[in-house]
């Protein structure tokens, strides 16, 4: 699946829809043989496309709810589960990933995130519990997170513990973390609010750091819910991630990724754009009538990849808002569609006095 | 304190304080009224005309649903709903004998406060009307999304006669924040009856409200109705108007059709023609009725409902893009939220089959099935706490009564004299017959 010497976002427009076309038919086939519930979305999808049109805008899509809700699997290998972290309604995904779907979500990540942060080893700073990460049957979509970056750990050094439920930054694991890093540049990573709870309680002035090589990076992805509530926007959060390491604001870097699209991280480059490898793509669909909108229009993100082989998430409908920023051509060099972030989807209104029926 | 409230009509008053305009409320319905029920159904009809003229404003479709405002407002529609409920309309105008010694009298029951559901705003001016007509004084409270449209139809209802001038004058709006308790609160304690119309929540709030001991209440609260139709009882024209019950209001009304239960087999000759010729009426009306505009949740809901319905084994019939659904299943399903031209269409082949997939929530029944059948359904879908069971095309007409609540008798004060002259049973009506007037 992968072309051998390209890198992830060196693919000109023309040439990466013209792969993407293939891979995404042969996939389609793929989940259609070996997932009867997939297989009738197709069916009612082919009802309604246009003629052997498979550019990314017509190819149809799941909604992320329905992973919480069927188990849709295209695979009888064994799996393990990949499940998202508890959401408003109570219910997780449950991602189904074999080992060869696993492989290929792991070496996604990693020619990902070495465009980002660069292919050498370092020591790898977990702000998390080891207990995230364990477990073969099932990951939570912290644990997958923390995995993502594996490729580029020369040793794990997790740095938080469980007290009663909550996690908080253990100050002897971090300074013993500190000590075997030494002078070595390192790569961290938390879950946003996690990473953001910590650096408020070394902020405090009261356990110094000595300052970190100027190489190191802090990575975090997940939702800015509770840090929004908070109003601490993406400014102050950089400052206060990366101050206590004498680090400039840059080295902090949000990636975006979801449980059903594990493998494509999308980390902010420096202007701020999430940029998309040739092996995925991203759609923005309109509000009313889900068409897919012109760059800079508001919408929700359609998220596809290549990698998917045990079960059918290889193109989700998130209920996340993002604009397209550019089709292509940033500055950062890389090609393709870039895109925006924006937040997840507001509620919808009340519905007048009409109701759901309650039996 | 200030309570931080817009005054949206009448424009003259909004430099007074609420807290006066209530008191002035409250006195002005100690008082006989100025017109009495027939000058003030003259008044209503006039603005029915009004609304459906030629030059009108409103015809070109900038309020949904004036049609139905303007059908709702003529005479004979009025004095139909109003002469259900009364033994004799003499009674609203002056006391009436109901036996031989006693008559009857029925006077407003003083200041109704209108509380508007946010999404479906023209529902609220049913309940103003009827309260209207029998001469009461009303609050409107404008829901906090909703734009001031109740404002102009009041101002045109004021030039058109004297009568018509008293109502509108009669009528207080106001439009303040959801969350501003002290507001709700204060128009609560001034009403002799509280009306809520809109969601569990909604409603729950404004219930929760102080008030005094002897106001009523009337909750429109949250339902969901049905359809039940034999293809063979249905003629095109038929269809064509169950069609337009689907999906005015974009089923955002408690009357909105949301399951559709036809008799027979999806694989019937008969019924797929009957499907055949609904997917072709909706795909007609949802092109020339437009929808408001979906917003991302909305949207998401749509693909997400029929995701459900084809991993659940149902079918789909729909359009290329989000304007309408058919969802094909043998069981309704309740996680499918059926909003904004999403029907779910189960067979059956008996009535008992529905019987016990009636909602406890339910309001409205569309019934197009034989008159025998029509005659048993009704009968025990009415124990299952049905309300109203309208023909195709009447679904979202606003009745009396209304989710089984008698307007009329809820909206006034009922006055028993004992006469000084003993009558003869020739001279007053006998119970249980209609006086026309």
């Amino acid at each position: 699946m992968f072309l051998p010497d390209v890198a992830p976002f060196s693919l000109p427009p023309a040439e990466k829809s013209r792969y993407l076309a293939e891979q995404l038919r042969r996939l389609l086939d793929h989940h259609r043989q070996h997932c009867a519930g997939y297989a009738r979305l197709v069916s009612d999808w082919e009802q309604h496309r246009r003629a052997e049109d498979w550019s990314v805008d017509h190819y149809p899509f799941i909604p992320v709810t329905a992973f919480k809700e069927y188990a849709l699997r295209s695979t009888d290998n064994e799996v393990a589960t990949v499940r998202s972290s508890a959401t408003t309604s109570g219910k997780s995904s449950n991602i189904f990933v074999d080992r060869s779907t696993k492989k290929r979500q792991s070496l996604s990540a990693a020619k990902i995130l070495t465009d980002f942060v660069g292919g050498q080893q370092r020591p790898y700073l977990v702000f998390d519990v080891e207990a995230t990460v364990r477990g073969t049957e099932s990951l939570s979509a912290r644990g997958a997170a923390i995995l993502s970056l594996a490729h580029l750990a020369s040793e794990f050094l997790f740095v938080m513990r469980d007290a009663d439920g909550q996690l908080q930054l253990d100050l002897g694991a971090l300074a013993s973390a500190i000590e075997k890093i030494g002078q070595r540049p390192f790569l961290a990573y938390g879950f946003t609010y996690l990473l953001y709870r910590a650096h408020q309680d070394l902020s405090n002035g009261r356990t110094p750091l000595r300052p970190a090589h100027p190489e190191s990076v802090l990575l975090h992805s997940g939702g800015w819910k509770r840090l929004s509530e908070l109003a601490v926007d993406k400014a102050s959060f950089n400052r206060t991630v990366s101050a206590p390491w004498g680090l400039p604001a840059e080295n902090v870097i949000d990636f975006y990724g979801t449980v059903e699209q594990v493998g494509v991280p999308y980390p902010d480059c420096r202007f701020g754009h999430k940029h998309v490898p040739y092996w995925a793509d991203v759609v923005i669909r309109k509000a009313d009538s889900l068409a897919a909108a012109d760059c800079h229009e508001t919408g929700l993100i359609q998220l596809i990849n290549c990698l998917p082989l045990s079960a059918p998430n290889h193109s989700v409908l998130t209920e996340d808002l993002g604009r397209l920023a550019l089709n292509d051509g940033c500055p950062c060099g890389r090609r393709g569609k870039a895109f925006v972030f924006e937040g997840r989807a507001p509620r919808s209104e009340l519905r007048g006095c009409s109701d759901v029926a309650r039996y | 304190m200030s309570l931080d409230i817009e005054i949206a009509f009448p424009p003259a008053k909004t430099g007074k304080q609420f807290a006066q305009l209530l008191d002035e409320m409250g006195a002005a319905t100690r008082r006989p009224p100025n017109f009495n029920f027939h000058d003030r159904l003259t008044a209503l009809h006039q603005l029915s005309d009004t609304l459906i003229s030629a030059d009108s404003p409103y015809r070109q479709g900038g309020l949904p649903g004036v049609a139905f405002l303007a059908a709702f407002l003529r005479r004979d529609n009025l004095e139909k709903l109003v002469s259900r409920e009364l033994r004799s309309m003499d009674a609203l105008t002056k006391f009436t004998p109901v036996s031989n010694r006693k008559s009857m009298r029925l006077v407003p029951k003083g200041v109704v406060c209108h509380w508007i559901a946010g999404n479906v705003p023209l529902l609220g001016m049913f309940s103003w009307a009827v309260s209207a007509l029998l001469g009461n004084s009303n609050l409107i409270r404008l829901s906090s999304r909703q734009g001031n449209f109740v404002g102009p139809l009041l101002e045109l209802l004021s030039t058109l006669s004297d009568s018509a001038r008293a109502i509108a004058e009669e009528t207080l709006v106001v439009a303040f924040d959801r969350d501003n308790r002290p507001a709700h609160e204060r128009m609560s304690q001034v009403a002799d009856v509280r009306i809520a119309w809109g969601a569990q929540e909604a409603v729950e709030a404004i219930r929760s409200l102080p008030s005094r001991w002897e106001c009523e209440d009337i909750v429109f609260g949250p339902r969901v109705s049905l359809a039940v139709v034999d293809p063979a009882e249905m003629a095109s024209a038929s269809l064509e108007r169950l069609t337009t019950d689907i999906i005015y209001f974009d089923q955002m009304a408690c009357s909105s059709p949301q399951v559709l239960y036809f008799k027979g087999d999806r694989q019937q000759a008969e019924c797929l023609d009957f499907l055949a010729t609904l997917e072709a009426s909706l795909d007609r009306q949802t092109q020339a009725i437009q929808r408001h505009s979906l917003d991302f949740a909305e949207t998401y809901q749509i693909q997400l409902d029929r995701t459900r319905v084809l991993l659940s084994g149902g079918d789909l019939r729909r359009d290329e893009a989000t304007r309408w659904t058919l969802a094909l299943l043998d069981e309704p399903r309740s996680d499918v939220v059926c909003a904004n031209r999403f029907l779910q269409v189960v067979p059956f082949q008996s009535l008992d089959d529905i019987y016990p997939r009636i909602p406890r929530n339910v309001q409205t029944v569309i019934l197009a099935l034989g008159e025998q059948e029509a005659a048993e359904f009704s009968e025990r879908a009415a124990c299952r706490g049905v309300c109203r069971f309208p023909r195709p095309g009447e679904g979202n007409h606003f009745d009396n009564p209304w989710d089984g609540v008698p307007l009329v008798s809820r909206l006034t004060r009922s006055i028993l004299r004992s006469d000084v002259t003993v009558r003869t049973p020739a001279s007053h009506p006998p119970a249980g017959v209609e006086t026309k007037r």
